[in-house]
């Protein structure tokens, strides 16, 4: 009778945050208030934002909203690149959309994309840990070169890891999502002129600028500018 | 018996000469060759009663549009039926029309075979288009099919030269004849509820809206796209064919300037451009692994439920609303089995449409006061995929509050084994995370940390450098620390008032000299400073110096203590420079 009690005293309160209110709507399928209660959490005070955007991407695929699923799902994946759920879903919703989701298979492009497989703490930590190691091997043992090389070497890969951590903190320009069906790339900021590109929903691009109104967008296959409101930013 | 038989010759002659007026005549098709978007006619005549004759059925002819008019009766002697078939191709090609039909008098008269040419529009084809498109080429039966027609003008051209085709004034001055925009056989056909069309046209013979789609760049010329969507969902297997499109607008070379119209349009012409048919290649739904509890629903679907009460008696009647919405057709959903529902009794149904989706709305009632909550409802739907695969999705239970006698609940029974689950991580997407970390650590750095972190170690390592190389150095020339500290020891002496200075000072030149320090008063003490690079009158003011030392050891007064530091300051740039001469 009293674990009776306790159930009912636990449905009549309800989930207490805007976390738990999202999980239960979502149970209960009701993805659009999921939604909402989710966006709530994150403006909530020091919590992780990474999760909250994963589940706002789950209720966005579940209402077919496909492409802000995919805005969310890359947003979640700044936060939680390692995270095979994210990326999972985020493959999954891409290839509901006919996004190809291969990415550069350049050595480039493999070195880049195994660096930024670690959040920025964590990717900081290992350049400070090599970095100070580094150092003090090479002052330590600084007379014998084959420790001395090595080091200097840990050094080397501790500043070139730096220097991206850099970049991507200060210079990278953030990417973006098509959320529109269809968007069309423009040479001038006029929505008169021609358009010299159109892009899918899904489809990925960096954002080099932006104004209230209009993008300067980055595709493989160009880049223009687009009215903003077709674009999310991936941030 | 001769009168018999010229009898029977005489019926034998008249019917010879009935059949022969029974012979189906065939002019056409008038042109032979026409351009797209013209029509050609075909007129069939017999020479019998418009009441005696009938024409067959029209033959279906993919891209020839064929229609027949009414029969007309002509003349009296011989009396003759006529009618006119319009025949109007929807794309460029060879058409070969197989014999029309006509039953005259209990006999079917055959034409001959025909053949109609039709070419290209050359000005439609250059200045527009029009295409049908859908995402993919295979859907299952009952699956939802967007299907979006679109067509393009030159801009240019459609703001030079294109001019109104009807007299009411459109915005998009052109007539799309898709009759399967509006109904086609063997599917149902959706608009969508909320449409961004705003622009009127023709869509075939009324005035409908279009949607700006953008501009389209094709051969470095700009077309001016317009847009309109249906969505289509059959029931039959097999090949689905959407028929081509053709695109009809008017268009003038000459203009007049008028004074109240403004520019207006001398000559008329009209031009016409096709499009392609689209072939669907519409799949059976799957028998394997379907659910007993499957609905009919194909596409992807919510489901929601919701009580009109939480609390009454047992016994009460109460409303449950299911809420499916999703991508489907609705009319080939079929409800949600709530039999059995435990705990409740359901006494009916009532289905409803609005524009969130499908509505099932059921009347139970709770048996006995035992019954706590409306349990979970399963629908199983067919998601077409990728993976397509049969789904089925739960409501959450709702609590309730029911006033009675107790009695018994039987739990929910166990879902069928038959029923196949969609699998996070393999056909459906992971599902929520249920924990966020509290202390909102997110990977995230702050640009002082990622400075610091930068700048420190390099920093620290210098300077740990710098020691180090100092401290060999010192290592390596203990003379020359000795010199340094002797000196040191010196200046901080002269810092102290009434600090005695001459041992300091001996100290000092003994440092640099590289010898004991009593070893300092001793003779020649001149020549050794100058040969340690020492400037003559330098090296004797200092061996004056330090025999005076001698002296005042015997009572003799000595120098002040400014002249010391001098004579100090100047021995150390003497040493300093030789040192580095050396």
């Amino acid at each position: 009778m009293s674990a009776y009690l306790l159930v009912t005293l636990v449905a009549a309160l309800g989930p207490t945050s805007h976390f738990e209110r999202g999980l239960a709507a979502y149970d209960a399928g009701q993805f659009d208030r999921a939604r909402s209660a989710f966006t709530a959490a994150l403006a909530d005070a020091g919590v992780a934002q990474g999760p909250i955007l994963y589940n706002i991407g789950n209720c966005a695929y579940r209402q077919g909203r496909h492409a802000e699923a995919v805005l969310f799902y890359r947003r979640a994946l700044l936060r939680m690149p390692r995270d095979e759920e994210v990326t999972f879903n985020l493959r999954r919703v891409e290839a509901h959309l006919g996004i190809d989701g291969a990415s550069d298979r350049s050595f480039e492009a493999i070195v880049l994309g195994v660096v930024d497989t670690m959040t920025p703490a964590e990717g900081l930590l290992l350049v400070g840990v090599l970095q100070v190691a580094g150092f003090l091997a090479l002052v330590v043992w600084r007379r014998r070169r084959g420790v001395r090389l090595a080091m200097g070497a840990a050094v080397v890969v501790a500043l070139l890891g730096g220097a991206r951590l850099v970049y991507r903190q200060w210079y990278a320009p953030p990417s973006g999502v098509v959320l529109s069906e269809e968007i069309a790339l423009r040479a001038q900021p006029h929505a008169s002129l021609p358009a010299t590109l159109e892009l899918r929903a899904g489809e990925v691009v960096t954002v080099e600028e932006s104004s209230d109104r209009w993008m300067w967008v980055v595709h493989a296959r160009g880049c223009c500018l687009t009215r903003r409101v077709g674009v999310g930013v991936v941030d | 018996m001769r009168g018999g038989g010229a009898a029977l010759m005489f019926c034998e002659l008249l019917m010879a000469a009935t059949l022969g007026a029974q012979e189906l005549t065939a002019i056409g098709p008038d042109p032979a060759q026409v351009q797209l978007g013209r029509a050609a006619i075909v007129k069939l005549s017999v020479g019998v009663a418009r009441t005696d004759a009938a024409l067959g059925p029209l033959p279906k002819i993919d891209g020839l549009e064929v229609a027949g008019g009414p029969p007309v009766e002509t003349g009296t002697d011989p009396l003759t039926t006529t009618w006119t078939l319009r025949l109007s191709p929807r794309r460029p090609g060879v058409f070969h029309i197989p014999p029309f039909l006509v039953d005259a008098g209990g006999r079917t008269l055959k034409s001959e075979p025909m053949e109609l040419s039709v070419t290209d529009d050359p000005t439609g084809a250059k200045y527009a288009f029009v295409e049908a498109w859908t995402p993919r080429g295979t859907y299952y039966v009952a699956e939802p099919i967007p299907v979006t027609v679109r067509f393009g003008i030159d801009a240019k051209f459609l703001a030079e030269n294109v001019s109104q085709l009807f007299r009411r004034k459109l915005d998009v001055p052109a007539q799309l004849r898709a009759p399967w925009l509006e109904k086609m056989e063997g599917a149902s056909v959706r608009a969508p509820s909320v449409s961004a069309a705003r622009q009127s046209f023709v869509l075939n013979d009324h005035v409908a809206a279009v949607e700006i789609a953008g501009e389209r760049i094709v051969d470095g010329r700009t077309f001016t796209v317009f847009q309109l969507m249906r969505t289509y969902a059959t029931d039959r297997v097999g090949e689905l064919v959407i028929p081509e499109p053709l695109l009809r607008f008017a268009y003038a070379t000459r203009f007049r300037e008028d004074f109240i119209s403004g520019r207006v349009p001398s000559d008329h012409h009209e031009a016409f451009v096709g499009g392609d048919r689209v072939v669907l290649d519409v799949r059976p739904l799957p028998e394997i692994d379907r659910p007993t509890t499957f609905t009919g629903a194909v596409g992807i679907f919510t489901l929601r439920a919701q009580a009109s009460v939480t609390e009454l008696n047992a016994g009460e009647t109460m409303q449950l609303v299911l809420r499916i919405s999703g991508d489907g057709v609705p009319k080939t959903i079929r409800p949600p089995r709530l039999d059995p529902l435990p705990g409740f009794h359901v006494q009916g149904m009532i289905k409803s449409e609005d524009g969130d989706g499908l509505a099932f709305t059921y009347e139970i009632v709770p048996l006995n006061g035992s019954v706590v909550r409306v349990p979970p409802v399963p629908f199983t739907f067919f998601d077409p995929g990728p993976p397509a695969v049969y789904r089925t999705v739960r409501t959450a239970a709702i609590p309730l509050v029911v006033h009675g006698e107790p009695g018994e609940v039987p739990g929910m029974p166990a879902p069928e084994v038959s029923e196949a689950v969609a699998v996070p991580g393999v056909d459906d997407i992971y599902g929520l995370k249920t924990a966020t970390s509290p202390d909102g650590d997110d990977g995230g750095i702050t640009d002082a940390l990622l400075l610091s972190v930068m700048v420190l170690p390099s920093a620290l390592a210098g300077a740990v450098l710098i020691f180090l190389r100092a401290r060999d150095r010192e290592r390596r020339d203990p003379a020359g620390v000795r010199a340094r500290r002797a000196l040191s020891v010196f200046r901080a002496a002269a810092g102290r008032p009434g600090a005695d200075l001459r041992e300091a000072l001996a100290g000092y030149v003994a440092a640099r000299l590289r010898c004991p320090t009593p070893a300092v008063i001793a003779p020649g003490l001149g020549a050794r400073l100058r040969a340690a690079d020492i400037d003559g009158e330098l090296a004797d003011r200092a061996a004056e110096f330090l025999e005076g030392l001698v002296a005042e050891g015997y009572g003799s007064p000595l120098k002040s203590d400014g002249d010391v530091v001098t004579l100090v300051e100047d021995l150390e740039a003497g040493f300093s420079s030789g040192g580095r001469r050396g």
